[in-house]
C-alpha cells in the first residue's frame, strides 16, 4: 500500500528544509537510500573499475555493473548487453546522433515538443552531414500531430525521434504507434524517456523502440549519470563517438577493435558511484512499485488541474485528461511575468517551480508565450502541498495581476 | 524636531547595498534578463544594522498605503499586505518588492540606471522600514508613534521654507491642516449627534475633501523625500508623512464611530455616560488640534497642553469604560465599537504631540 507520508521520511531535504519541492521535471530529491549507497561505495570499495584484480576494483566492478543490469530490467531489456550509462539523457541522444552513419538527404524527423537536446544535435547532423530535419507540431488538444507524422514519414527518414512525455505539456505520446510507423518505413525509433522512466512503467519491449534515453537525476539518482538503451543487435551498428580506455576490445596502433556493448560506448573511467547510485534509485522506485508511482502522480495531478483551472487570470497548457499526461503542469498567470510568478511563489510559501522556457524555446513559440511556469509532482508530493500551492497561486493571481 | 533615538530606522537608515561608487558588490547580483534581451536584472536586499536580514522587513500594510497614494509615479502598481508582495513598474522597470526587504528590478539598463532605482526605491519606501526599536513602520517613528525612539532634551526648531525643496513640504503641511479642518468638522457633527442621542447622517462631500488633502499630503511628503538631497532634512518629509497618517487614522475612526453611531441604542446607556462620551470626543479634538499646531509652529506651550488634555482624556475614558462594560451584553457591541473608535482618534491625535 503506497503511503506518502512514510515515503517523505526518507528524502532528508524534506526533513531539513521548509520546502514544496515541485520541480521534479527538472530534477528529483534523493532519498537516504540512495545516498548511502553513494556514500558507501566511497566509504568501502574507492576503486576503479575494469582495471585492477585487486578486491577493491573487483567489489567496484561488480557492484557497477550489477547497476547496469538494475536499470536494465527497470525498463525491461534484455540485460546489460542493452545498456549504456552516459553522463545524462543529453549525452545519449547525441551518442545516437554521433554514433549512426549519416548519408546526405537522410531525414530525421522531430517534433516542436522536444526538449533543445532532440532538438539541437540534428541541427548539427543537418550541418555536417547533409541530412533533412522535419519537424511535426502538436493539436489544439496539445497531443503531437500523428497525422503530421504519417504524412512527414518517407522511406528517406533514418530515424524518428520523439518525447514520451513533454516537459512542458505533460503530454504522453504514443510511442508504439510511432515506433511502428517508423519501423514500416525502416527507419529506427529513439525515444527521449527523460520524463516518462522516472515517472511510469515503462516496457522497451512493449514500445518497440530501438532507442531509448533517460537520466538518473529525475528518478531519485545522482546527477551525472543517465543511461542509453539500444536494442540487441543496433549496438554493433553503432560507432564509438568516444575512444579511449575500457571501450577497447584490443589496441594497436595502426587500428582498434571494439569492447562488446555496454563498454564499447563508456570509455575512460565512468561516473562509478553514480552508477551504483542510479542502481540504488531504481532498486527503491521498483521496492514501492512505479504502477503506484504513477496512480499517485495521477491523482495529484487531476487534484491540481481541477483546482487551477478555476483560477481567473491562469491559462494551464497541456491535455486536460490526467491520463493522457504526466504530473507536469505549465501556466501561465496573466499580467505577470512567469519568472515573478516563480520568485513569489517561493518567497512566499517556499515552493519550488521552474519558470523560463524549460529548454524547449520551440514549443513557447509555438504556444504563443514567452515564458511558462511548471509544476512537475513526484512520489513524495502530496494533496496539501497542492493544495497550498494552488492557494497561493489563486492569491498571486487576484492580488497582483 | 525632536532628537531620535541612535536605534531607531530614522536614524539608522537603511542600506540599499548599492554604493555611489560601485554597483556591484557583496549582496547584489546582477545578471542578464532572462526575458529581456540586453537588459539587466537586480537583485538586491535592503537592510539595516538594528534589522539586519529579517523576515518582517518593510511593514506591507503601510508599504502598500504608500504606494497607492504615490501610484501616479508608476505605470502600475501592484501590493498584497497578504502575500508580503509589491509589483511596480517604474520607469520601463518590472519591480518586485519583499516583505524580508529583497527587491527585484528586471528592465535595468546599466549600473547607474540600477543606483537611480535603488535609490528612489530606498527612499519612496522608508516610511514603511519596521523599526527594529519598537516594532513599527519608520513613519509612525517620525510621527511620534514610537515612544522608544523619541529621546528627551531640546528640541530643534528648523525653518521648512529653507530647506532644499522645502516648499514642497510646506504645501504638504498646509493640506495636512486643512485634512485637519475637515476632520474637525465632522468630528463636530459626530459628537453633536452624541449630545442629541440622534443619528449621525455624514457628508460624503467632507469625507471625500479630507481623502484627497490627506492623499496630497502624502504625496506631497514622498516627493520631499525624494527630491531633498539631505537624508537628514528627508526626515521632515517623513514626519509629514506620519503625521498624514495619523490623520488618516484619526479620520477613519469617524468613518467607523459614523456606521457604529447607526447601531447605538443610546435609551441603554446611561444619560451620563453619554455626556462623557461627548465631552472625551470634545477633549480629543482639542488637544489634536493643539499637538499639530505645536508641531508646525514650535510651540512648546501648546504641546504641555496636548499632553495634559491627553491625561485628561485617558482618565474621562476610563470612567467610561467601566461604564460601557456594564451594558447589557446585546446592547453592548456598538457602545464599545465607538469607545475603541475614540481612543484611536485620540492616540493618533496624541502622537503628533510627541514629536514637539
Amino acid at each position: 500500500m503506497f503511503d506518502v507520508e512514510r515515503v517523505r521520511k526518507d528524502f532528508p531535504v524534506l526533513k531539513r528544509r521548509k520546502v514544496i519541492y515541485l520541480d521534479n521535471a527538472a530534477t528529483s530529491l534523493k532519498p537516504k537510500q540512495v545516498i548511502d549507497v553513494v556514500n558507501e561505495y566511497y566509504f568501502e570499495h574507492s576503486a576503479n573499475i575494469h582495471r585492477g584484480v585487486h578486491k577493491l576494483s573487483e567489489e567496484a566492478s561488480v557492484l557497477y555493473e550489477e547497476a547496469h543490469d538494475k536499470v536494465a530490467r527497470f525498463i525491461n531489456a534484455r540485460d546489460r548487453g542493452e545498456l549504456i550509462f552516459v553522463k545524462n539523457t543529453t549525452e545519449a541522444i547525441n551518442l545516437v546522433a554521433y554514433g549512426l552513419d549519416w548519408k546526405r538527404g537522410e531525414e530525421v524527423i522531430t517534433t516542436v515538443m522536444e526538449h533543445h537536446s532532440n532538438i539541437v544535435p540534428w541541427q548539427i547532423i543537418r550541418e555536417r552531414f547533409g541530412t533533412k530535419m522535419k519537424v511535426v507540431g502538436i493539436k489544439p488538444d496539445y497531443s503531437l500531430d500523428v497525422g503530421e507524422l504519417e504524412r512527414l514519414i518517407t522511406d528517406r527518414t533514418r530515424l524518428v525521434t520523439v518525447t514520451h512525455v513533454s516537459n512542458v505539456l505533460g503530454t504522453i505520446s504514443p510511442v508504439n504507434k510511432i515506433a511502428k510507423m517508423a519501423h514500416e518505413h525502416g527507419a529506427l525509433c529513439l525515444v527521449d524517456a527523460a520524463q516518462s522512466v522516472p515517472h511510469m512503467p515503462v516496457d522497451v519491449k512493449d514500445l518497440d523502440v530501438d532507442f531509448l534515453a533517460f537520466s538518473a537525476h529525475k528518478m531519485l539518482g545522482p546527477t551525472g549519470v543517465g543511461a542509453l538503451y539500444v536494442k540487441e543487435g543496433l549496438g554493433e551498428k553503432l560507432q564509438p563517438t568516444m575512444g579511449g580506455g575500457d571501450m577497447i576490445e584490443s589496441v594497436a596502433l595502426d587500428r582498434s577493435t571494439w569492447n562488446k556493448m555496454p563498454w564499447k560506448f563508456e570509455a575512460g573511467t565512468p561516473n562509478i558511484a553514480g552508477g551504483i547510485g542510479f542502481g540504488a534509485a531504481v532498486d527503491y522506485l521498483s521496492n514501492i512499485g512505479m504502477e503506484d508511482v504513477r496512480r499517485h502522480e495521477e491523482d495529484l495531478t487531476k487534484y491540481a488541474i481541477n483546482k487551477m483551472k478555476d483560477i481567473p487570470n491562469v491559462k494551464i497548457f497541456g491535455p486536460t485528461d490526467p491520463n493522457r499526461r504526466a504530473g507536469i503542469i505549465a501556466f501561465v498567470v496573466e499580467g505577470i511575468n512567469a519568472h515573478d510568478v516563480a520568485m513569489y511563489l517561493d518567497e512566499t510559501e517556499n515552493i519550488a517551480v521552474r519558470s523560463g522556457f524549460h529548454c524547449a524555446e520551440p514549443l513557447h513559440h509555438r504556444l504563443g508565450i514567452n515564458a511558462s511556469v511548471r509544476v512537475s509532482f513526484y512520489l513524495y508530493n502530496t494533496r496539501k502541498e497542492v493544495e497550498v500551492f494552488c492557494d497561493t497561486i489563486s492569491e498571486i493571481a487576484s492580488e497582483l495581476a | 524636531m525632536p532628537k531620535f533615538s541612535n536605534k531607531c530606522i530614522i536614524v539608522e537608515q537603511v542600506k540599499t547595498e548599492l554604493r555611489p561608487d560601485t554597483v556591484v558588490e557583496k549582496g547584489i547580483v546582477i545578471h542578464p534578463c532572462t526575458t529581456e534581451r540586453g537588459k539587466i536584472m537586480v537583485d538586491t536586499r535592503f537592510s539595516s544594522g538594528g534589522l539586519g536580514q529579517v523576515e518582517r522587513f518593510f511593514d506591507f500594510p503601510s508599504l502598500c498605503s504608500i504606494l497607492d497614494a504615490y501610484k501616479d509615479r508608476f505605470q502600475e502598481t501592484r501590493c498584497s499586505p497578504s502575500l508580503g508582495i509589491a509589483r511596480v513598474e517604474w520607469k520601463g522597470k518590472a519591480i518586485s518588492i519583499f516583505r524580508n526587504g529583497r527587491v527585484k528590478i528586471r528592465r535595468v539598463v546599466d549600473g547607474k540606471d540600477a543606483k537611480r532605482t535603488v535609490r528612489f526605491l530606498a527612499s519612496v519606501l522608508w516610511g514603511s522600514v519596521i523599526c527594529g526599536n519598537c516594532g513599527k513602520a519608520s513613519l509612525f517613528c517620525a510621527s511620534g508613534g514610537c515612544e522608544n525612539c523619541i529621546e528627551g532634551g531640546r528640541r530643534r526648531v528648523v525653518r521648512m521654507e529653507g530647506l532644499p525643496a522645502g516648499l514642497v513640504v510646506v504645501e504638504g503641511y498646509r493640506h495636512l491642516m486643512r485634512a485637519f479642518e475637515g476632520i474637525s468638522e465632522i468630528h463636530g457633527s459626530i459628537a453633536e449627534s452624541i449630545k442629541s442621542r440622534g443619528s449621525y447622517a455624514p457628508s460624503l462631500t467632507k469625507g471625500r475633501e479630507v481623502d484627497a488633502s490627506i492623499g496630497r499630503s502624502i504625496h506631497l511628503a514622498l516627493d520631499f523625500i525624494v527630491q531633498t538631497p539631505g537624508r537628514g532634512d528627508a526626515v521632515f518629509g517623513l514626519t509629514l508623512l506620519g503625521m498624514a497618517f495619523n490623520l488618516r487614522g484619526m479620520h477613519r475612526a469617524l468613518a467607523e464611530m459614523t456606521e457604529t453611531l447607526r447601531d447605538v441604542d443610546f435609551s441603554t446607556i446611561k444619560g451620563d455616560v453619554v455626556d462623557q462620551i461627548h465631552k472625551a470626543l470634545g477633549i480629543t479634538l482639542e488637544f489634536s488640534r493643539d499637538a499639530i499646531t505645536a508641531y508646525i509652529k514650535g510651540d512648546r506651550g501648546l504641546e504641555k497642553k496636548a499632553r495634559g488634555g491627553y491625561k485628561d482624556f485617558n482618565s474621562l475614558m476610563d470612567g467610561v469604560k467601566k461604564s460601557v462594560k456594564r451594558i447589557p451584553k446585546r446592547h453592548a457591541a456598538a457602545p464599545k465599537r465607538l469607545v475603541d473608535n475614540i481612543n484611536v482618534f485620540a492616540t493618533n491625535g496624541f502622537y503628533n504631540a510627541r514629536i514637539m
